[in-house]
């Protein structure tokens, strides 16, 4: 009797884990049919077209062949690769430089200064990268710029046009990613026991000393999932590129879109978009190892 | 002076005032605790002390020497933090040995004291452990070795048992007495619960609304309680109203009661308090004859075990008396006993 019981009751507890799965597999449906309808089906065709044959006839290519796979080592495809891995990596880089101090002051503030400053973020948020970028443009411009302030302030001889420039791009860009860096940053922070750091004081650890060897150790998950949004937004970048760089500060989003529409050649673009995606998922992988897993307090 | 000064310490965060007007004076070498109900100021006078929090005025002055503004990392304060806050990114050598990081000294000497430092709490040979794989004990342990590391002036300690089970509480607050006695190092300890704070310490600072309320030794403490908030809040208590005859005596319904020796601003004929522990009530049964005694109703008893707790209603008021078993043995079963005072058991209150 006594060995019958437990057996019994693992029966029960294992029916009930199938029932429960079965649950859960039904809950999982519905986003698994979004995410192939939305996302499997329009890189299933992405993928088709960058095996097409390039003809005149359709422009989404016929046929199967590796031509436009064999396209992807021409120089201006290179260089447009190599300068968006650069330019996310300076964007990233130096918004997290901005980012992460600005955000352990707001975290360290009062509740509700805390909230202005978050809302103050997250309305940047609303506008679009568009609208950023042609903001930017005026700022930059000869006419009504900031170089007529430095002009005003005898800084200059005369007003001058900023763009295009490498400048530019990178600092329209840094302002469209910000607010994004503060969101990721700030639960971590706030949530993070300011007691690490004091205690760090009391055992002789001066504050920049507790900063390194304390905070950014326990913030490298927080920072590390913060650059990666960075950077996977800015490689990609297209308009601000566009309207604020010259040919020189042409991302691989531009040149894809200069291939697809101004050459023609959907599947050498499709090819393109291939290997920025298999580089973009190269980068995700290697931050978030660096990232690591995380602490909880 | 050797030792730790606080004088006239004020802390206040907006209109909220959390210590007010504190002084104290702290010998080399003791273990005190800050006991107090939650919100007294007691944790925030230690951060002043630890410099984690600047006073709006007062200073703190260690061996004499005014320390009121420097920096936490110059204090060379140990301290324990409630969280403990070890660093979860670090192993527990890496925790312990944190504060020799900022000292020069030889790598083999800093791992020398780091297996010392872990010998001393216990936990040998732990220290490529990490730390989210210790017990609540050993975290604790961990936390305490690593305060220690760095041979501290004060250690300071902000309720660092309260996340332990009672067994565990007990047995660390044995172990804590036993390391501070054996290192000799100034110790405070901040705590709510008064057995912790009656068995742990040399000294205890009782704080209310950010004020010290007494200063003393446990025992005096307990037996001569200085105002009616620390005769509450220290174990059980009788309080009844007298009135003054002389700084020895006062007058309890009519009959003359002999109190300890009363603060001297007291003038014969005044309305006081008088604090009694249950300990310091005698009962004895009533003579047969009925006689004149002030006799009390048996309410309610409760045997605790090692003593028995009587609950008389004793005039108008509800009285508590603790006596041996074996004295309740004799008393047992009489509705009416004769309540009496033991020499020099009241005390008078200031308020």
């Amino acid at each position: 009797m006594s060995v019958t019981v437990p057996s019994v009751s693992t029966a029960l507890l294992s029916e009930d884990i199938a029932r429960d799965r079965s649950l859960s597999w039904t809950g999982l449906l519905w986003p698994f049919f979004m995410i192939v309808a939305f996302f499997g089906v329009p890189f299933f065709l992405l993928l088709r077209v960058s095996f097409a044959r390039r003809d005149l006839a359709f422009y989404q290519g016929s046929g199967w062949t590796t031509d436009a796979y064999a396209g992807l080592i021409e120089p201006v495809v290179l260089h447009g690769l190599t300068f968006s891995i650069v330019l996310a990596l300076t964007v990233a880089t130096i918004s997290i430089l901005i980012a992460f101090p600005a955000t352990y002051f707001i975290a360290g503030m009062r509740r509700k200064t805390q909230i202005a400053w978050l809302i103050g973020f997250l309305t940047t948020l609303a506008l679009s990268e568009v609208l950023i970028t042609f903001a930017w443009q005026i700022i930059l411009s000869k006419r009504v710029g900031i170089s007529n302030i430095a002009v005003f302030l005898g800084l200059l001889d005369r007003p001058v046009s900023l763009t295009p420039s490498f400048a530019g791009v990178v600092g329209c860009l840094v302002y469209v990613v910000i607010p994004f860096n503060v969101m990721t940053i700030y639960p971590g922070l706030s949530r993070m026991d300011r007691s690490y750091i004091e205690a760090a004081s009391t055992l002789g650890a001066k504050p920049y000393q507790a900063f390194f060897n304390i905070l950014l150790p326990l913030m490298r998950r927080p920072i590390a999932t913060a650059y990666l949004t960075s950077v996977v937004v800015t490689i990609g970048a297209y308009v601000a590129p566009l309207v604020l760089g010259g040919p020189a500060n042409w991302t691989i989003g531009v040149i894809i879109g200069e291939v697809a529409v101004s050459a023609q050649n959907l599947p050498q673009a499709a090819a393109i978009a291939v290997l920025l995606m298999a580089v973009t998922g190269a980068l995700i992988l290697m931050i978030g190892r660096i990232g690591g897993k995380g602490y909880t307090s | 002076m050797q030792g730790l000064e606080i004088s006239h310490l004020t802390k206040s965060f907006g209109v909220n005032t959390v210590v007010s007007d504190v002084s104290l004076t702290i010998e080399q070498g003791k273990f005190v605790c800050f006991l107090g109900p939650s919100g007294c100021g007691k944790t925030t006078l230690m951060r002043i002390i630890a410099g984690l929090e600047e006073p709006s005025s007062g200073k703190v002055l260690l061996d004499g020497r005014n320390i009121t503004g420097l920096p936490t990392n110059e204090r060379n304060f140990g301290m324990v933090f409630q969280s403990l806050a070890l660093f979860p990114h670090l192993v527990v050598a890496g925790n312990i040995g944190y504060s020799l990081r900022y000292r020069t000294m030889d790598a083999r000497f800093k791992r020398e004291r780091v297996s010392e430092l872990l010998k001393l709490v216990d936990l040998p040979d732990m220290q490529a452990r990490r730390v989210d794989q210790l017990s609540g004990g050993q975290r604790q342990r961990v936390a305490i070795a690593r305060a220690l590391a760095q041979e501290p002036r004060l250690f300071l300690m902000d309720e660092p048992l309260s996340a332990l089970d009672a067994k565990l509480r007990d047995h660390m607050q044995l172990e804590l007495r036993q390391l501070q006695q054996k290192l000799k190092i100034t110790t405070i300890f901040v705590t709510h619960d008064q057995r912790e704070a009656m068995t742990i310490a040399d000294q205890i600072v009782i704080m209310a609304h950010g004020k010290v309320q007494q200063v003393g030794i446990p025992v005096e403490i307990y037996r001569r309680p200085v105002n009616r908030f620390v005769a509450d809040f220290i174990g059980q208590s009788n309080l009844i109203a007298a009135t003054v005859i002389d700084p020895g005596q006062v007058l309890i319904d009519g009959r003359s009661v002999a109190v300890a020796p009363a603060p001297a601003d007291i003038r014969a004929g005044q309305d006081v308090t008088v604090c009694i522990r249950p300990e310091g009530v005698v009962l004895s049964a009533a003579p047969a004859d009925g006689g004149t005694a002030a006799k009390g109703d048996v309410s309610f008893v409760r045997d605790v075990g090692s003593s028995v707790e009587v609950h008389l209603a004793w005039g108008a008021r509800q009285i508590v008396a603790s006596v041996s078993p074996a004295r309740w043995a004799e008393l047992q079963g009489k509705p009416q006993l004769v309540v009496g005072f033991a020499a020099g058991a009241a005390s008078v209150l200031e308020d």
